[in-house]
This record gives C-alpha cells, structure tokens and sequence, in this order.
C-alpha cells in the first residue's frame, strides 16, 4: 500500500536512480518512491535485454530520445541522446563499463570536493562489480551486482584486421593494457562490458530487480516530473504526470537522477537556476543558481574513412578492444579511445573501413538553455564541443596518428587509400563540421563548494540552498570523465545512498 | 549536407543531357541502385542496398524532376525512407551543364540532403564518405557512357 509520504523519491530511474532505489530501500523502515519518465517493460524486451541487439536497438528503439545539436563549425545538426526507459541509459547504451580514472577523480577532489578522490572512491567502485576476469585484484571487486567481463582478451586469436592492427599500434609505441579499469590507463586496452551470458547488466537487472519485491519500494513508471513545489528551502511535493493526470507526491527527501539533460531541466522549471533565465521565462525564482544548466561537456568523435581491400565481415558493431592513446605524452592518461568500426557496405562500391577517434575530455564548457516552461519541450543544447583551440589540435594530432597507423605497409592488406577525409583537407576544420558523440553529455548540475559560483551541489550532492534536495547522475560531474560515463554515473549513485544512510 | 562540385566530361551537353534523362540509363550509373521502376517521365522509384557492420539495411527513394532547362539546367527532388530505422532523407538537387568546348561539357552538382531520425546517428562522416565514394563512382560510369574517344591518330 502506498504511504501518505515517502522518506525518499527517486525522480528519475536510471543508471543512478535504479542504485539508489536499491540501495535504499536495503532498509525495510524506509519507505521510498522511485518515478521514471519512461517504461518499465516486464519482462524486459529482447531488443533491450540481448547485447547483440545493441547496435540495432540504438536504431530502432522508442526509448531513446534525440536532442538536435548545431555543429559550431558549420552549423549543420547532429544528435545527442538519452535514455527514457527502467534503467536509462544502461538499458540502451554500448554497455562498456569503464572506471573513471584516477586522474578524474582526483581532479573533482582538488576543485573542493573531499571525498572523491579515486582512492577514496575505490572501495565503491569495487562494491558495484563481480570482475568475472580479476576476482582476486586487489582494485576489483568480486561480489557487486554489477557483472563486468572482457568479451576479448589480448592474445586471444582475433580477427585479422584486428590483429594487425593491434601489432601496429604496438609498434609504434602503444604500450598493452590488458586492463582498461586500471587507474590511468594508456595503450592498447581491452574493454570490460557488462554483459553476462549474452545478456545486458542494465541498472534494471543487476539493482533493481532484485530488490523490486520489497514491499516498501514503489515503483511509478511513465511518469514524467514536470516540477517540484518548493517552500523556502524546502521541496514539499514532487509534481507529475500519469496518464495524462496531474499527481503529486511527498517526501522527506527527493532525490533527482534524470540525467545531465533532465535533472537541469526540472531544476529550472521548478525555480532552481539561474535568474535572469528564469525571469525571462516568467519562472518564479526559488533559489538563484547560476550553474543549473552550465558547465555542459562531452565526448567528440570524428571518423576517418578509408577503402576496404578485404572481404572483412565482422560479426560486431561494438570494437572489443580499443587504444587510449595520447595526445600529449605528458598526459597521465589517455586522452583519446581510438577504435576500429566495421565496414560500410554498398553494392558497387569499394567497402569503407572507419576508424573514430572519441576526444574523451573536454576543455570548453557548453550549457543547455530552457526553450519554454513546456516540461515536454526538450531542451536547447549548446555543447562547445571543439570549440577550444587546445582540443581541436589533440584531435588533429590523433587524426595523424590514425592515419600514420592505418597508411602503412602493414596495413595496405585490410585499409587502403583514406576516402574520407581528403589527404589535403584541413583536418581541424573538418573535424569542426563533422563531429559527432560518444554520447557522454554531462556537468551541468556541478559538483562544488558554495565559493563556487557555478557549483549547483555540494560535495554530499546536496543542492546549494536546499534543505532536502539532492541530485545524483551525470550532470554532477564537475569534468567529464576520460571513460564511457555509466560506471561513474552509478558509483554516484552509490555515493548518495551511503550519503543519505548516515544523514 | 551539402554536396557540391564539378563534373568534367569529354562530350557534348546534348549527350550529357540526354543520359540524364534517360531513367534507366542514369540509374545504371548510381552504384548500387536496383529495383528502377518508371513512374512517369520525370519521376523514378529505386532502392539503395548497404550494410554497415552485420546491420543490412534498404533505402527505398523516389526521385522526381521539378525543373527542367534542356540542356542546360535540372532540379530534382528526392524523397526516401531507409528499411531499417524508418528514417527519412530528402535532398534538393541542382545540376547545370556548360558547354566549354567541342566535346567538352562540366556537369556542376550541387545537393542540400536532410536526414531526419535514426539514420542521422550513424554519423555524417560515414554518410560524406559514403556519398564521396558514389559520386566517384557515378562520374566514372557517366564518362564511360558519354564520353567520345578520340580516334587514334
């Protein structure tokens, strides 16, 4: 039976809110409230639940939402995504578990955050996984809900186009790292996925579903939060959408884990961010933050594209292994995830083999402005990606790189002349007009100390000003993370639940 | 996207002109296209076949003149859906021909494509090659067909 008042609501059932609904609701005294905007299919579709729909899913599935993003280099669109389904983003990303690294965290611990160092950050980082490959290493964990397995181990046989290449990446000075989730890691790494028996270890499965009999976990799925009724300090009531109804709900604290997309919005429309912004939208102003909705980052990628000379037909999408490869070899570590995609096919033409190159930090910050006060309305991005000279040259240098690995005689078996971009084009430029993403928006609700003046929460991930609201997901990083986001988005969410067990 | 350039051939427009506007003929020079069937004299219907990866997909198209100055100018309209994401494209297509000397015409193409849905994701990267490759192709195949040889001296 559902309570008058929650202890907790959880807005938002993703990567983050799925750990913290599990996590809190361990304590059968405390009643908690768990909202998702999207579906809670059950049983899980195939086209979610099947690693190897992966790819296909990203196609084909209605549970992803497409954010249009004007390119600052010739104002043409691309496309952010998100999840809005049980499990967000884990239930429709490329599943690759990936730590932040140490450089990260201690990065967020100097900028006023204590607690968030990667050491101190270890042993959560070790509660979420069963390491199926390194049970006993003494940085992995062994009995987490999260089962994480490497589907390629080096020096197993692989394909033969990837085995060149890895022997060319090697000898041009890429050290192996068999271990991607080592602390700064660099070379030619093999990438651990959560993904068990041809299963996808979203967030649903590996917390939540265990813990969904508990009598004092409420479930609300489809239920889009359009604000949140703030008295002083205080959230009184968490106001959404069902079935085309207005509902409310209560609750001691609300926690807010819809994402670096979502969380600022719902902030904003409920009068948390930045004033002007909100005046000029007519939004009554709760709590003036001016970093609601700033600090935005994300992952690049652009593509070099080169004539195909076998009749290489893999059976993946998703590269099993990938280089972090240094722009700078001051760097502590990688700065670049460089992989192989399969070819392109069209009858009558010579295959296209592509090689990306994902700049996995960000040095501009962009932010997301509110369009109007329609909760439904999504929206407007401005991600300052390569907007920075210092980023648009380390993209460059790994073009070169790419182009040095892939242009040599070793290679001339599987890639041939580059299509794409032209040998003479200015590889910046073009990078500037043709970039896309790894799809790792996040930032925009910052993690710093009151001094700060674009912090939006504190280092327990309280929101600044706010007696009772916390937010936990993406958008709290204060940088982007040099590692695909969902492990580090569910260790905050493993954060918060011990946060708010000792409150 | 924008697709533009020049296309030099060894012919006479007429003879440009005329390959144009013959459907079958013109679709025989676009890699890849199968399935042409004839809607009417300025309008086709076509499939494109590619995979990426083990993904196989369909791009279904119809392809309509809207203007026509023989034979020096030509708009086209494109419309298709692709089979797999149910993603549409449209592309609004200009093509001129100059006449700059006996035997000598330059084909300029100019082309604003919008792709709206899923397949937007796959990335204009692979989508610019892809297109690269296919007018590289597609000038072969026009020269092979137009082009006058000059008799051996």
């Amino acid at each position: 039976m559902r309570p008058q008042r929650f202890d907790v609501i959880i807005i938002g059932g993703g990567s983050a809110g799925c750990t913290i609904a599990a996590r809190l609701s361990e304590d059968p005294g405390r009643q908690v409230l768990l909202l998702e905007a999207g579906p809670d299919p059950q049983p899980i579709p195939d086209s979610i639940k099947l690693a190897s729909r992966e790819a296909r899913s990203l196609m084909e599935s209605p549970h992803i939402v497409m954010y249009p993003t004007v390119r600052k280099g010739d104002g043409s669109t691309f496309y952010k995504v998100s999840g809005r389904v049980m499990g967000g983003g884990s239930s429709v990303n490329a599943m690759a578990a990936i730590r932040p690294t140490r450089s990260d965290l201690d990065r967020w611990a100097s900028l006023g955050n204590p607690g968030w160092s990667f050491d101190e950050c270890l042993p959560l980082l070790k509660r979420i996984e069963t390491d199926a490959d390194y049970p006993d290493s003494p940085i992995h964990g062994s009995d987490g809900p999260l089962y994480v397995k490497r589907p390629f181990i080096l020096g197993d046989p692989a394909d033969e186009p990837a085995a060149a290449f890895i022997e060319r990446a090697m000898a041009m000075g890429l050290p192996l790292c068999a271990d991607l989730n080592v602390p700064d890691p660099f070379g030619v790494c093999t990438a651990p996925y959560n993904i068990k028996d041809g299963i996808r270890q979203s967030t649903t499965v590996a917390y939540l579903d265990p813990a969904r009999g508990r009598p004092n976990l409420h479930i609300v799925d489809e239920a889009i939060v359009t604000s949140l009724k703030i008295t002083g300090d205080r959230v009184e009531q968490v106001v959404y959408e069902k079935d085309g109804q207005s509902q409310s709900a209560s609750g001691e604290r609300v926690v807010l884990c819809a994402g670096a997309y979502q969380s600022p919005q719902i902030l904003m429309l409920s009068g948390i961010g930045p004033a002007a912004e909100l005046k000029r939208l007519g939004i009554d102003v709760k709590n003036a933050l001016a970093g609601v909705g700033e600090n935005y980052q994300d992952h690049a990628t652009v593509s070099m594209t080169f004539e195909g000379r076998s009749d290489f037909r893999p059976d993946w999408v998703i590269p099993r292994f990938r280089l972090m490869f240094k722009s700078d070899p001051s760097f502590p570590c990688g700065n670049f995830h460089i992989t192989q995609r399969p070819p392109t096919r069209v009858e009558g033409l010579a295959a296209m083999m592509p090689v990306s190159a994902s700049l996995v930090e960000q040095r501009a910050r962009g932010r997301l402005r509110l369009v109007s006060t329609d909760p439904h309305e999504l929206l407007e991005i401005d991600d300052a990606m390569l907007v920075d000279p210092d980023d648009r040259k380390a993209v460059a240098t790994a073009m070169q790189f790419i182009y040095d690995l892939v242009q040599h005689p070793s290679m001339e078996g599987f890639y041939g002349p580059i299509i794409y971009p032209g040998s003479d084009d200015d590889w910046e430029q073009h990078a500037r007009n043709t970039h896309g993403t790894y799809h790792h928006g996040v930032g925009t609700c910052m993690m710093g100390p009151a001094s700060d003046p674009m912090a939006v929460v504190d280092s327990t991930l309280r929101v600044h000003g706010m007696e009772n609201l916390w937010v936990a997901d993406a958008s709290i990083m204060p940088t982007v993370t040099h590692a695909n986001t969902n492990l580090t988005t569910i260790m905050i969410g493993e954060r918060l639940s011990d946060l708010l067990k000792e409150a | 996207m924008l697709f533009e350039g020049k296309i030099p051939v060894h012919a006479e427009p007429s003879a440009v002109w005329k390959l144009l506007l013959d459907i079958n003929e013109f679709a025989d020079c676009v890699p890849g296209v199968s399935n042409v069937v004839k809607i009417d004299d300025s309008t086709f219907d076509g499939t494109i076949a590619a995979s990426v990866g083990p993904i196989s997909g369909e791009f279904a198209f119809r392809a309509h003149i809207i203007e026509s100055d023989p034979p020096r100018a030509m708009a086209a309209h494109v419309d298709g859906t692709d089979s797999v994401t149910k993603s549409s494209m449209t592309a609004e297509m200009a093509m001129t021909l100059a006449r700059l000397g006996a035997n000598e015409t330059e084909l300029t193409y100019h082309a604003t494509v919008d792709i709206r849905g899923r397949l937007a994701l796959i990335g204009d990267m692979v989508l610019m090659a892809t297109a690269k490759l296919i007018i590289q192709e597609f000038t072969k195949r026009l020269r092979r067909k137009v082009e006058v040889v000059p008799a051996p001296g």
